[in-house]
């Protein structure tokens, strides 16, 4: 009788700590990455990208690229120029990323020596941006119905609580299309940045990681400032790409006709 | 000299003295040594890779693997369809499922290639498209037409992905670079490794620890898995052919093992009668046996600890101890059997048959040693590793015999006097020995004679030697219906090459490749490459950064041939590289590093025989002197520029590893008789049988390779051991008696059974491997054999003859 009404106790005290435990991380995982996903982000943006590019042999190529970006409803819209190195400067790249997933990206690219705006159809997105280790779908952002997100734990990174977030593409098509079969981001709690991510490239025995390596607010916009993507296979780091923003700038006045084929031909 | 020899025959007394009183002692002691080297004999591994024949510091492999951790692997699986039309629904589903299965299925692959997933980069108005060939997969034949149309016209893909008569198409598989060993994608072990893997990121420095090629083991797994495929597709009139140079070595492993096996089996079932019918007791065949299969498994077991891998060449190594190593216990048994027999205990005839065999035993031990020693400097790899542990091999052989042999005889009851068998024995002997005996005697009555037939038959060799021809040619190893070997011929044939040789250009100069006028040169050279035609060999393809280069030019030029070329300007170069590298294709890095300071061109060439490829060669090196000058560094690299470098090392090998033996033998004759003028007397009769064998092989045809160079190193360290038996009597009886003949015929009286009974189990030690499923095996065994044959008989014919021209006409 007496074992009974502590058990009963005990059960009704785990109840009530289990709860309020389960109340302070109520959100589930879709909600995290929702969030995350949809992080203000200025509408507009403008920076100087430096890419470092750091082979197995050490060698590093480092190209300067104007990127402006602004939003056009759901879709967004991109223009890069790159600064140097000089042999190709001014090749530029438009893009309209779609918001309906069935609609491939839409992407022009002028090559100056060449005096010619191209249209490029590359349906694929798994392929290398601009021959780092960031792929294409890496810097667009991800239909989350095709995803099944499941939290794996709360942890603390560099003294920030973030919660650790295992995503897997529901069908073998997104992972052919991204290029990833499975993903291991690291969100932080407080602003819902991603500053850590292990991806599995899909049939590769490859990971990538990618961390956030400065992360600043600019404007009111958490912004990475300085982004690392390694390529490893096992414990071999095989290549290395350091993306750095300089001079970000948010909400600009920009002319329309900034992201036109028209715009790419005349330069910047 | 006799003072020495009878100090040690002594000694070798004592020692059989001390192993019959501690001879438990012995026996653990020695078993227990054996226990290390033996332990380690499950981790021993296989290499058969085309690799594997040269050293590890070669500059040939130094530039090889320098080439691989730039651009992947060189090697690739190709699988040939010969379909009644490739451009034809049934045949492309096919395709697409095998293509499929083979991504998702075979393990350590890096990538498939095929009409499936061929990179298409074409121009149509102002739009340039970058796709898979067959991505959006023909909704009609008109379509399907068009497709068939333009993958013809499209020079990217001839002979690659399909033949120029557009009857065949390939499925090319490349493998991974480097060993999964080590490089765990374990999940668990991806998370936990979380902050190492970052903790190493606080700085820019990317791991250089050297990393493993990929294994044979893997590249066998993966060659298993393509088998297993295509085994379900394969039929009569749906052949699949499946070849690469990974593939013949994956074969030749195979048959190795197989081979390994059988020989060992063969030999020991031969031994064994042999041991049976020459003692006839139980005891006498296991006891050899358990001896020379500890001396083998030692000897694989030090091999294994040491870390090499069993090559190709290194299968003889097993037979070849059984068969020698077995000759020192006879040496022994058939002493102390007649002391037993005679009625004597086991004790004294323990020490009698170390004291009168001990010595013998330890200097023919020592040619053999020698002869096999000479190969330890050699450039190739699996010969220079069979320098070193086959003389090991035979110490162990040596010791095991002297020292576990007669403990365990010490430890074995037996049954005194066989008489009913004496008597039959006797006389059986006897009239053999009176037949050896007949050749000594004819000798040295006709010693001119035989002289100047030996000497005209060592001139017909020459003759023949002046006409020999060495080669090095993996694929004809191969029994020639064999699939792998049928396979390779056809894929030669149609799409004009299954290996590649690889030409790495260094300007060492970042974007030193965006030079039109360096681009344009590489070009010639690949036009010209395709253009040279040699006897039996050709670049069937060559294809480099300037080709992918054309391609997209063209592309960007709405698909107009004209344009299929180096585009002008240094600016545009690098924009179009730029583009192409942003256009989702990574087949940039497989051809340029990413600095372009280097420019790899890779240049298909069908499987042959290495020698044929010198004259092709020289050839290219000459236009690239012609077009650069040297200006820049280029290295000629990949499987052909191995199998060349391997044949030129086995011309080599041979001519140093003749020459050591020859000294290392001749100075050991020369000790061991104790007496110069005799010693390089003996060594006539010791050298004529490798004449005759390499001039019978001149007369053939039949070539020096990897194996058939090893025959007369080997040869000769064993036929000096007859050499050795013959002299060292001969010396003693004629000392006594002073006359030639009589010293010639006690000499084989005493001698002759054994060194008889020796050549013949040595003989049937190197006639098994006629039963190999490997060509070159084949003829390394029956040339051997034959070799050791001719040793006896030059022992028995022309050693009697050259001592009554040397000694006998002196005293008369």
């Amino acid at each position: 009788m007496r074992t009974k009404y502590i058990l009963t106790i005990l059960v009704v005290f785990f109840i009530v700590v289990s709860v309020q435990h389960s109340g302070a991380q109520s959100l589930t995982a879709l909600e995290i990455v929702t969030k995350m996903q949809d992080r203000e982000d200025g509408d507009n943006s403008i920076s100087d990208m430096e890419m470092i590019l750091i082979d197995k042999n050490k060698k590093t190529r480092v190209r300067k690229i104007r990127t402006f970006t602004k939003d056009k409803g759901e879709d967004s819209q991109r223009i890069m120029f790159f600064l140097s190195p000089s042999d190709v400067k001014g090749t530029g790249f438009l893009t309209y990323d779609f918001d309906d997933y069935g609609k491939d990206d839409d992407q022009w690219l002028y090559l100056p020596a060449l005096k010619k705006v191209k249209r490029i159809s590359a349906s694929d997105k798994s392929s290398s941006f601009m021959g780092s280790d960031f792929n294409y779908s890496d810097m667009t952002s991800k239909n989350l119905p095709d995803y099944n997100f499941t939290l794996m734990k709360e942890l603390e990174i560099d003294g920030v609580k973030a919660w650790q977030i295992q995503s897997i593409p529901k069908t073998t098509e997104i992972m052919d299309e991204t290029g990833y079969e499975k993903g291991v981001i690291f969100i932080r709690q407080d602003n819902f940045v991603a500053i850590r991510g292990i991806y599995w490239v899909y049939k590769s025995n490859r990971r990538k990681y990618m961390e956030v390596k400065n992360l600043q607010i600019i404007d009111g916009v958490w912004t990475a400032t300085e982004i690392h993507m390694t390529t490893k296979e096992g414990r071999e780091s095989i290549h290395k790409t350091i993306i750095k923003h300089h001079d970000v700038r948010y909400n600009q006045e920009l002319n329309e006709n900034l992201f036109t084929t028209r715009q790419l031909e005349k330069g910047l | 000299m006799d003072k020495i020899r009878h100090k040690l025959d002594a000694g070798f007394a004592r020692m059989g003295e001390f192993i019959y009183k501690y001879r438990w002692l012995t026996i653990i002691v020695v078993l227990l040594s054996l226990i290390p080297p033996i332990l380690q004999l499950p981790h021993v591994t296989l290499d058969t890779s085309t690799e594997s024949f040269l050293h590890e510091n070669d500059p040939a492999i130094v530039d090889y693997n320098e080439f691989r951790d730039q651009f992947g692997r060189d090697e690739l699986m190709i699988l040939a369809f010969n379909p009644p039309e490739v451009f034809d629904f049934s045949f492309l589903d096919k395709l697409r499922e095998i293509h499929n299965r083979l991504e998702t299925e075979v393990p350590h692959i890096e990538e498939v290639t095929s009409l499936i997933n061929a990179r298409v980069t074409r121009g149509k108005k102002d739009e340039l498209i970058v796709e898979d060939l067959l991505e959006k997969w023909p909704k009609n034949e008109i379509e399907l037409q068009a497709i068939k149309n333009f993958v013809l016209d499209n020079p990217t893909y001839r002979n690659l992905l399909i033949s120029e008569n557009g009857k065949f198409t390939t499925i090319v598989i490349r493998t991974n670079n480097y060993s999964a060993v080590g490089a765990e994608s374990d999940d668990d072990l991806a998370l936990e490794n979380f902050e190492e893997d970052f903790a190493d990121e606080t700085s820019t420095d990317l791991s250089t620890a050297p990393r493993e090629f990929l294994t044979d083991a893997e590249n066998s797994e993966a060659v298993a898995a393509v088998q297993e495929i295509i085994a379900g597709y394969k039929s009569a009139d749906f052949p699949i052919y499946f070849s690469g140079s990974n593939v013949v070595a994956d074969y030749i492993k195979r048959a190795m093992q197989n081979d390994m096996a059988r020989f060992i089996r063969l030999t020991l079932i031969a031994i064994a009668l042999f041991l049976l019918i020459l003692f006839r007791r139980i005891v006498a065949v296991v006891w050899p046996l358990l001896i020379v299969i500890l001396s083998l498994l030692a000897t694989v077991g030090l091999m294994t600890l040491t870390g090499t891998p069993l090559k190709l060449p290194t299968t003889i190594l097993p037979s070849f101890l059984l068969a020698v190593g077995i000759g020192y216990c006879v040496h022994i048994l058939s002493l102390f059997f007649r002391r037993i027999n005679a009625g004597e205990d086991k004790r004294s005839a323990i020490i009698f048959s170390l004291e009168h065999a001990g010595l013998p035993i330890v200097l023919t031990s020592l040619t053999t040693a020698g002869g096999l020693l000479s190969f330890a400097s050699s450039g190739l790899a699996p010969i220079s590793e069979l320098g070193i542990f086959a003389p090991y091999g035979v110490m162990i052989a040596l010791f095991l015999s002297l020292v576990l042999l007669p403990a365990l005889l010490a430890i074995t009851p037996f049954r005194p006097v066989k008489i009913p068998k004496r008597t039959s024995e006797k006389k059986y002997t006897g009239r053999l020995d009176k037949f050896i005996i007949s050749f000594g005697s004819f000798a040295t009555r006709r010693h001119w004679l035989v002289l100047s037939i030996s000497a005209l038959l060592i001139i017909v060799a020459l003759v023949g030697i002046a006409q020999i021809d060495f080669a090095h040619k993996p694929l004809e190893w191969l029994p020639k219906n064999e699939a792998t070997r049928i396979a390779t011929q056809k894929i030669d044939t149609e799409l004009r090459g299954s290996i590649s040789m690889e030409l790495v250009l260094d300007k060492r100069e970042e974007n030193g490749w965006y030079s039109y006028e360096d681009l344009q040169k590489l070009n010639e050279v690949g036009q010209f490459a395709e253009s040279i035609e040699k006897p039996e060999v050709f670049f069937g393809r060559a294809f480099s950064l300037a080709d992918i280069l054309k391609e997209i030019n063209k592309a960007l030029h709405e698909n107009s041939d004209e344009f299929h070329a180096i585009p002008q300007g240094r600016e545009l170069i690098a924009q179009e590289f730029l583009l192409f590298e942003n256009s989702g294709s990574d087949d940039l890095e497989d051809f340029t590093d990413s600095q372009f300071s280097k420019a790899r061109m890779m240049l298909k060439s069908p499987f042959r025989d290495a020698k044929a490829y010198k004259p092709l060669f020289s050839s290219l090196k000459q236009k690239l002197t012609e077009e650069f000058g040297n200006d820049i560094d280029i290295k000629l690299t990949g499987i052909m520029v191995l199998l060349v470098t391997t044949l030129d090392e086995v011309m080599t090998s041979m001519v140093e590893s003749y020459f050591y033996a020859f000294v290392i033998i001749t100075f050991l004759m020369m000790l061991m008789i104790g007496s110069i003028r005799m010693g390089a007397l003996s060594m006539i009769p010791n050298l004529m049988p490798i004449l005759l064998t390499l001039g019978f092989m001149g007369w053939f045809g039949l070539t020096l390779d990897v194996f058939t160079l090893l025959i007369g190193s080997i040869a000769l360290g064993l036929a000096v051991d007859d050499t050795i038996h013959f002299m060292h009597n001969f010396r003693r009886y004629y000392n006594e008696s002073g006359d030639v003949s009589i010293a010639v015929q006690k000499t084989l009286e005493i001698a002759g059974r054994a060194m008889l009974f020796t050549t013949l189990i040595l003989t049937a030690g190197f006639f098994i491997f006629m039963f190999a499923s490997m060509g070159n095996l084949f003829n390394f065994g029956l040339l051997t054999g034959f070799t050791i044959s001719m040793a006896l008989l030059a022992d028995f014919l022309l050693a009697p003859a050259l001592m009554q021209i040397f000694y006998g006409t002196k005293k008369s």
